[in-house]
């Protein structure tokens, strides 16, 4: 579904099913290079139980338009920029690496509007390294290949993916190449600035009241959970889940986590 | 029976546990695995190679519209898009697939895809025909069969689709199966924005409640809606046995490929200097004329498919043939043994096995004699 967002046009993946009443508005924001497509399996779940589900495309990244935001704290403002233009007063956030950010961030910025925080394969500060910075921008193709390697417990077709009959590092690998195609300007580049040059996380965590998740992925090596530690610990009211994974737990393992947001979204009642 | 004091535990142990496999797995490894030798994103396992290409052609046209398709695609491809889908309105346009100018010239309106053989009775220059199909907005299908992963990744050069029969991949003759990749690199949703044409996969579906297959999955919209509609609706599925059977050959796939190689290059050299053979056209010879282009994409061998044509005529091949004793007389490739048939008036068409490569070709010479005797 396409929305306007200051003026720009933005799109969410909606799914499909019939919301309730009293079902709570769930938005997924997903990470750096990546597009909405990394949370189907669990935004069409929650949408076949009744939820509102939007899975966004932040600005310059798959079907939303726009130069592709540089600071974590605008494409927060985005996001809230969102929620008005589909007159959605308040909603869950799970965000994804830079996407978990982005949530943390909009809580900050308007705490009345988020009624829980699950926040997957995140940590803060999310430090980029220089290398994989540079290679972002002289050699995107490298930078993908590189990213991606690291981002799954492993390369070889494992167990059957979900969908089935997908290879899912090999999907995510063409979904980043895609987005570089649609959007030429650096975005990978970008989203990584972004993301290394958050610097809001800690007032964001200490100020966080709402209900809090964390997803970690046990074999996480971009965001591993050891560096989430003192994140976790500025937020004492949240849970953890650990899921047996790599750092693209919505894509390794659908299922796992989606209970873990299930388990999440219902105790919210 | 006895058992756990448990109600139910019975039945419990007897379907429920069996049950809790809704996708059977060995199918399921098997589309992955592919997928993942091919560099793609997502496989769907058909009961036959032909079966791939109909789901394919199936998944992205109907009556009224129209593909392009190299000339030289194996005899029973050609006829499934020459009779059998132009009785279902899907007509199909030949052409010779070395000239980019005949594809584009081909293409109309209401074309969808562009379908090529990678190998085997031309070798099909995929980075130019997917520059064509591309400039359209339009996906290039490609047969790979003959190839394997071993030897060609097809998504490497621009193409956007593969099939492959079961018989390299199982390495057994007349092994059952086949598989349709999806490489992940066709912009469905662009294309459509722009020519109206892949509405089955960008647009709302009413079979479907409401599911929009590229915006489900931005890179795998293909093998999505290919499963959930042309797999279900025609039914040739694989079964498990033969999933198991290509599962088991694809642990050999390297050693046999590079074996396979090995005996078709010293049968086409030899073949190449015999004074009974007019003509061979294997492109990993110098003399090829897509020899270049065979470096190219094909650096590890241009596989087992040797065709040659004799002097002398038909008669000439049919002596030939008849001589044989350790080649067999069929078409089935893939195997371990090695295989002749006839391709038209005088081609003999050779799929090289594993065997010892001295007998084999002490048995192709003594033929080659034979057939020369009787002129």
């Amino acid at each position: 579904m396409l929305f306007d967002v200051h003026g720009n046009t933005s799109y969410a993946y909606t799914a499909s099913g019939t919301p309730a009443p009293d079902r709570p508005a769930i938005v997924f924001i997903h990470g750096a290079q990546n597009d909405h497509s990394v949370w189907t399996a669990q935004a069409r779940w929650f949408a076949g139980q009744g939820h509102r589900v939007l899975a966004v495309d932040l600005p310059g990244h798959g079907r939303s338009a726009g130069p592709a935001l540089a600071t974590v704290e605008r494409m927060a403002a985005w996001m809230l920029g969102l929620l008005d233009a589909a007159g959605i007063d308040r909603a869950v956030l799970a965000g994804h690496s830079m996407g978990s950010l982005i949530a943390l961030e909009a809580a900050f910025q308007a705490p009345a509007r988020v009624l829980g925080l699950a926040l997957l394969g995140s940590t803060w500060p999310m430090k980029v390294s220089d290398a994989l910075l540079e290679t972002a921008r002289t050699d995107k193709e490298a930078a993908i290949d590189m990213v991606n390697l690291w981002s799954h417990a492993g390369i070889a077709p494992a167990a059957p993916g979900t969908p089935p009959g997908f290879w899912v590092p090999g999907a995510a690998r063409r979904l980043m190449q895609r987005l570089s195609q649609l959007n030429p300007a650096q975005l990978f580049h970008t989203d990584f600035v972004a993301c290394n040059t958050y610097a809001n996380g800690g007032n964001a965590a200490a100020a966080v009241g709402c209900p809090t998740l964390f997803v970690q992925g046990r074999r996480d090596v971009m965001t591993p959970p050891r560096s989430a530690q003192a994140l976790v610990a500025a937020i004492p009211h949240a849970r953890v889940a650990t899921v047996d994974c790599g750092h693209s737990l919505m894509t390794e393992r659908p299922d796992d986590v989606r209970t873990a947001l299930q388990d999440f979204v219902r105790g919210l009642d | 029976m006895s058992g756990p004091n448990y109600p139910g535990f019975t039945t419990l142990a007897l379907h429920v546990a069996a049950a809790a496999q809704g996708v059977d797995p060995a199918v399921a490894r098997l589309e992955e695995r592919v997928a993942a030798l091919e560099g793609g994103v997502a496989g769907v396992a058909t009961a036959s190679g032909q079966a791939a290409l109909h789901l394919a052609v199936a998944t992205l046209a109907g009556a009224g519209d129209h593909v392009v398709a190299a000339h030289t695609l194996r005899p029973s491809a050609h006829a499934l898009l020459a009779h059998g889908l132009r009785r279902q309105g899907i007509a199909t346009t030949f052409v010779e697939p070395r000239d980019p100018a005949a594809w584009q010239a081909a293409i109309r309106p209401e074309t969808r895809l562009l379908v090529g053989e990678v190998l085997g009775h031309a070798l099909l220059d995929i980075p130019a025909v997917a520059a064509v199909a591309h400039a359209h907005d339009l996906p290039l299908l490609v047969d790979a069969t003959p190839a394997t992963p071993w030897l060609l990744k097809p998504f490497d050069h621009g193409a956007d689709l593969v099939v492959h029969g079961a018989g390299f991949l199982a390495g057994l003759q007349g092994a059952t199966g086949g598989l349709l990749v999806d490489g992940g690199t066709f912009d469905w949703h662009a294309a459509h924005a722009r020519t109206g044409r892949y509405a089955d996969l960008c647009a709302l579906d009413p079979r479907f409640d409401g599911r929009v297959f590229a915006e489900e999955s931005t890179v795998g919209a293909f093998a999505l809606r290919a499963r959930a509609a042309g797999l279900s609706d025609f039914g040739a599925a694989i079964g498990t046995h033969d999933a198991t059977v290509m599962l088991r050959g694809l642990e050999t796939l390297g050693l046999r490929m590079d074996r396979h190689v090995a005996g078709a290059r010293l049968v086409a050299a030899t073949l190449a200097a015999h004074p009974a053979v007019a003509r061979v056209d294997y492109p990993d010879l110098d003399t090829h004329p897509d020899h270049a282009l065979a470096r190219r994409l094909l650096p590890r061998g241009c596989g087992a498919v040797v065709p040659f044509t004799l002097h002398g005529g038909p008669a000439a091949a049919d002596r030939f043939l008849d001589a044989l004793t350790i080649c067999g007389r069929s078409d089935g490739s893939g195997g371990a043994r090695s295989c002749a048939t006839r391709d038209g008036a005088d081609t003999v068409r050779l799929f090289i096995g594993l065997e010892d490569t001295d007998d084999l070709r002490a048995d192709l010479a003594r033929a080659l004699k034979l057939a020369q005797k009787g002129a």
